[in-house]
């Protein structure tokens, strides 16, 4: 596959004051990661993992502290995050927020949320060919054109999500970056906005990044899955392989932690306790250090590349190399 | 007799747009050490149901007919002071968000205390330790040091797991979880549900676990109740409700529900939206929504069904 997307040695680091001269948090540190064309790629961890930095990065509303990200091939780091937002690139890279009820602006139409990108960075103005172009999205996403004239507020969750969706997608991009995007929805809308969202990457042909803590959803939309700790990528692989045989002691955790009715009373293994302190982290020891069962002394003076355990899969473990976790040769 | 009984509840909120019927003949009862799920979508009337267990309704809220009752104790011809001593000591709520739940200004040792000091009626020597030895129970670690923190200083899942301690202070008899674990990360969820589970066993406590998710229900519950638009559609114990649902809702809700083995393409999502509960309502408020509807639905004094002894439906053509 053709990358589109390619991140490399991308770090974001945050000073904090109180925590002494210099002392910086590792939000994001040092990540490489390519998602090619037309590919679907989800994103897990638990909060404080780095993954929203990750979409601030991605979706270019931030500066990185280290790294590139190019897209196509062209260096979008190049320039700060201010030129870029009025550049032509810009529509290249469109995120769709958690909770539309948030995320959109209530004074605006929702006619007026979907043209205000053409508007922006299509430089329409609204004339016949921006109606037109808004409406075309609008039933792209499903949204009736009697809803257009409507405020936030006088629209249905599920509509809101369509709103949401249409705004992003109205200036085509090639990659869409998906913040939680049904976390706020009842289950009965999700499946359907679901499965728009499935189509549209079909059909316009777009990359995703799907950033979501429900571990089923991310299973049923992407193809590839990234799971990160404190900052770092501790394993990628096909998303089959992630869920029924994770490698990364973290994973396991994660995967075992989902509901499952199927597996009632089951003993399974919890992940207790909290991460350790993303500020300044030690260097040399696996970030998930004390909080692993299989934490030994190599996992305090060594940190874990990332390595190939498996066809397309790989994990940052001392142990992972062996399906069943013996260490490897050192 | 159950330690809560929930007999033919029917709560109405008067606002200015009408008289929204939120819950109509309501009965679900919770044995002890039963941990009892009450499932369905935003707008169902789950959370209405926990508050007016609590007393906590709103004051715009009436309850019209029914019955609660708490180890044979009338709950709703309770006077207010007698409400007040129940909750915290016999009967305690965990709340959905528990940074606001908390008081903010306030360390969260003194919070389990002030519960120990007004229902314990420990002396308040004794005070300090009986709330660090509830926060070690709900395994924070460094309980000492945390019992210092506030409210802020502590991750979403730490604060969840001080309000829990703070309901269990008293070692309650009955248990509301009003969603305890939504926006939490799916691995403090675990733990989080582990400890409410292993704390109904242990004490004998009834627990009334309010959720969205059918899953999570599915994995803690030993029955399960499912409500749509005020009414409860169906009551199973868990594995007859997710194997074999009687109502249509039920089995629409089950296969909108992404479990590890779903495919997009047969995932379901359920047409339409809850009717409107101000004015008049069809004797079957999943009518229209429902693909099974036939003439006879529209009949007046909709009956209950049942199909075994553990499991009711609430539908004139369930599912067999």
């Amino acid at each position: 596959m053709t990358p589109l997307l390619e991140v490399r040695s991308l770090s974001k680091f945050y000073p904090i004051k109180r925590a002494g001269r210099g002392a910086r948090l590792h939000a994001v540190d040092d990540v490489d990661l390519t998602i090619g064309a037309g590919e679907s790629v989800g994103l897990v961890g638990e909060s404080g993992c780095g993954k929203s930095t990750m979409v601030r990065l991605l979706g270019r509303l931030i500066d990185p502290t280290a790294g590139q990200i190019l897209l196509g091939g062209e260096d979008l780091t190049a320039m700060t995050q201010a030129k870029f937002a009025s550049s032509a690139s810009r529509r290249r890279i469109q995120v769709v927020f958690q909770d539309a009820t948030e995320s959109l602006n209530p004074s605006f139409r929702a006619f007026q949320a979907i043209a205000d990108p053409l508007k922006r960075l299509l430089s329409m103005n609204n004339g016949a060919e921006m109606d037109r172009r808004v409406l075309a999205t609008a039933a792209l996403v499903g949204l009736p054109e009697e809803l257009l004239q409507r405020y936030p507020h006088q629209l249905s969750g599920g509509q809101r999500a369509r709103v949401g969706i249409a705004r992003a997608v109205a200036v085509e991009p090639s990659l869409l970056i998906l913040d939680e995007p049904t976390s706020a929805l009842d289950v009965s809308v999700q499946a359907v906005i679901l499965r728009l969202l499935a189509d549209l990457r079909a059909r316009l042909a777009m990359s995703y990044l799907f950033v979501s803590h429900d571990l089923n959803v991310v299973r049923l939309l992407c193809s590839r899955v990234v799971v990160m700790y404190l900052g770092k990528i501790v394993e990628i692989a096909p998303a089959e392989t992630l869920f029924t045989a994770p490698r990364h002691p973290y994973t396991q955790a994660l995967v075992a932690a989902i509901p499952d009715p199927a597996r009632r009373g089951e003993a399974r293994p919890r992940l207790d306790g909290s991460p350790t302190s993303p500020i300044d982290p030690d260097p040399n020891a696996c970030r998930f250090y004390g909080r692993c069962p299989k934490g030994a002394d190599i996992c305090t003076t060594a940190m874990p590349p990332l390595r190939a355990v498996g066809p397309d899969h790989f994990a940052a473990c001392h142990f992972a190399l062996s399906p069943h976790g013996g260490t490897d040769e050192r | 007799m159950a330690q809560l009984e929930i007999d033919n509840l029917s709560v109405e909120f008067r606002t200015r747009h009408g008289v929204v019927r939120a819950l109509d003949s309501v009965s679900l009862s919770v044995t002890r050490g039963e941990i009892v799920g009450v499932v369905g979508e935003s707008g169902s009337g789950k959370s209405v149901t926990a508050y007016t267990v609590m007393g906590l309704n709103d004051e715009a809220a009436q309850i019209t007919k029914g019955n609660i009752t708490m180890g044979g104790i009338d709950l709703l011809a309770a006077r207010p002071e007698a409400m007040r001593e129940l909750r915290g000591r016999e009967m305690a709520m965990i709340f959905q968000s528990p940074r606001t739940a908390l008081n903010p200004i306030r360390k969260v040792g003194k919070q389990i205390e002030d519960v120990l000091m007004e229902h314990a009626g420990l002396p308040s020597r004794d005070l300090r330790k009986a709330a660090i030895a509830a926060l070690a129970r709900v395994r924070i670690p460094d309980p000492e040091r945390r019992a210092e923190a506030y409210p802020f200083e502590l991750s979403g899942g730490m604060c969840q797991r001080v309000m829990i301690a703070m309901a269990l202070a008293c070692t309650p008899s009955v248990l509301i979880a009003d969603e305890p674990t939504t926006g939490l990360d799916v691995t403090t969820q675990a733990v989080i549900m582990d400890l409410i589970r292993d704390m109904s066993r242990s004490t004998r406590m009834s627990t009334l676990l309010i959720t969205h998710d059918l899953g999570l229900a599915g994995e803690y519950c030993d029955r399960i109740a499912v409500m749509h638009a005020g009414h409860i559609v169906e009551i199973a114990s868990t594995e007859a409700l997710l194997d074999h649902p009687a109502h249509p809702y039920t089995r629409q809700l089950l296969a909108a529900t992404p479990v590890p083995e779903s495919r997009l393409e047969d995932l379901n999502s359920i047409p339409g939206q809850l009717p409107d509960l101000r004015g008049e309502l069809p004797p079957c408020r999943f009518s229209g929504r429902c693909e099974r509807r036939q003439p006879i639905c529209d009949e007046a004094e909709l009956p209950w069904t049942e199909l075994s002894p553990t499991h009711v439906v609430r539908c004139r053509l369930p599912l067999s």
